[in-house]
């Protein structure tokens, strides 16, 4: 007997899975929806999806979908689910590598605020060796254009000469930039 | 006994009085910790949410300068731990990574070192016993809530270290140095710190609901082994305080912060004033200070 396909969806989107199957090691037909993942979740209560969610729509082919979502720039990597997962299901790992993919498609960011945050971070990491909170901050704060995150907690952390205003510039720098160069070169290259 | 030891940058500037603390505490056992020259940045989350090879890479570095040296690492702060292990796990499974990876750094990394977490490095490397032998002072009257955090113990396949649902090693040092350790049921739940900056609100509500948790179990304190997590529990103590209408004022310490204070250093040699939630009044009433 032929086989019926029933979701078009699911057909058109076979490349796009197997794709992140293979990206991101995670077997999206192993989940049974016990719902265990979603239970466990800390950001959940936020999110348009839940984890369980963002596989089920995987798993009915609903690719566009789960790369435009919320869930997947608000997983904060806990780890809750795949600790307790009956399937084993990597789902922070499987988060990590939709929203890698979903940016390098040019989906739109549903969280742009966690996106510039991570930007501004790298930036900093990759010109000093480095964290440089201040840079971040300065970094941050304009290209979100939200002048004042951290500056209620700001004045405490000069205070106590936590934070410097200074960067600091490592010896192996050059081989720090180095890294990122060779990931720009392996992003050029696929 | 010699460990490479990976402050991370945290330890350079919010967390430092958790560089303080390990340092002393460290020498007191007789460790010499050999702070990996020229170390760089782990990449934190920004890093493995933006790209599969860059935090591997990154790690890799550190991992390999320390492999150089034959020695395992010391990372005090889990999520540095986490990124370590990860990367480390990755050279070993992943031949094209490795290839990669070291194409990038410029160097031979193996895999043949690892890296370990705080608690593991007293409880496991150092022992209960040799920490109680150094005791002089006893920490009793403190009512301490053990908070491991997630990434110190998850996911259990990376970490294999304690229980990732109610781990005991922590509790167990605690103990040893003449405390009380609650029982709650919130040891690893997550605080949200990585969204500290780019949305605060999910914090408030999950640091609210661990110190909510801490309290009605009868904790008059907490204690960490992390320095992401000590400052998103302290740092927006207020805030949250604000947000839902009730007053925690509750420290939050290092797990070498207690060790320091029960081996007899006072608390300005371990940085405990460096606190954002002051605890002079705390520790005068606890007759720490
Ligand atoms: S816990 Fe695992 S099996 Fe259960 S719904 Fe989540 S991913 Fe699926
Ligand atoms: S790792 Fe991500 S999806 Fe899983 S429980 Fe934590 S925040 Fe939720
Ligand atoms: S700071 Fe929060 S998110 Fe980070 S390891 Fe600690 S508990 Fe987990």
């Amino acid at each position: 007997m032929e086989q019926v396909v029933m979701n078009t969806a699911l057909k058109a989107s076979e490349p796009m899975l197997s794709e992140i199957e293979q990206k991101s090691h995670v077997d999206v037909k192993k989940c049974y929806q016990c719902g265990t993942c979603a239970a466990g979740c800390p950001v959940s209560y936020t999110s348009d999806y839940s984890p369980r969610q963002v596989v089920k729509m995987l798993q009915a082919g609903l690719v566009d979908e789960v790369y435009k979502s919320h869930m997947i720039w608000l997983c904060v990597g806990c780890g809750n689910c795949v600790t307790r997962c009956p399937r084993n299901l990597n789902i922070p790992h499987l988060h990590d590598t939709l929203r890698i993919l979903s940016k390098e498609k040019g989906y739109p960011c549903a969280e742009k605020n966690v996106d510039i945050f991570n930007d501004s971070f790298l930036k900093t990491v990759e010109y000093t060796g480095r964290l440089y909170e201040a840079g971040l901050t300065m970094l941050y704060n304009t290209r979100s254009r939200n002048f004042m995150a951290g500056m209620d907690v700001a004045p405490g952390m000069f205070m106590l000469g936590k934070i410097s205003p200074f960067p600091h510039l490592i010896k192996g720098r050059k081989e720090v930039a180095n890294i990122f160069k060779k990931m720009r070169e392996m992003k050029g290259a696929k | 006994m010699k460990i490479a030891y990976y402050p991370g940058c945290s330890l350079e500037s919010t967390g430092i009085e958790y560089h303080l603390s390990n340092k002393l505490v460290a020498k007191k056992l007789g460790v010499e910790l050999w702070e990996i020259p020229n170390w760089n940045c782990c990449g934190a989350s920004p890093a493995h949410q933006s790209d599969l090879f860059l935090p591997n890479a990154l790690n890799a570095r550190n991992l390999a300068i320390a492999e150089e040296e034959g020695l395992d690492v010391l990372a005090p702060c889990a999520a540095c731990y986490n990124r370590m292990l990860a990367a480390v796990e990755a050279v070993n499974t992943d031949e094209d990574m490795r290839e990669k990876i070291n194409e990038a750094i410029g160097r031979n990394y193996r895999g043949t070192n690892t890296a370990i977490n705080m608690v593991q490095f007293l409880h496991d490397i150092i022992g209960i016993e040799k920490i109680t032998a150094q005791i002089q002072k006893k920490l009793s009257g403190l009512k301490v809530a053990c908070y491991y955090g997630c990434l110190l113990v998850k996911p259990p396949a990376l970490t294999k270290f304690d229980n990732p649902e109610n781990p005991q090693s922590m509790d167990r040092i605690v103990d040893a140095l003449g405390a009380e350790t609650i029982v709650w049921p919130y040891k690893t739940e997550c605080c949200g710190g990585g969204l500290a900056i780019s949305k605060t609100e999910v914090i408030l509500k999950l640091t609210n609901e661990i110190f909510s948790m801490a309290v009605a179990s009868g904790a008059d304190c907490l204690v960490t082994a992390c320095p992401m997590c000590q400052l998103n529990l302290e740092l927006r103590q207020k805030a949250t305080e604000k947000e839902y209408n009730v007053k925690y004022n509750m420290p939050v310490f290092e797990i070498t912060e207690l060790v320091g204070l029960s081996f007899g250093f006072s608390p300005k040699e371990l940085g405990i004033n460096k606190h954002f939630v002051n605890n002079d009044a705390f520790l005068k009433e606890k007759k720490l200070a």
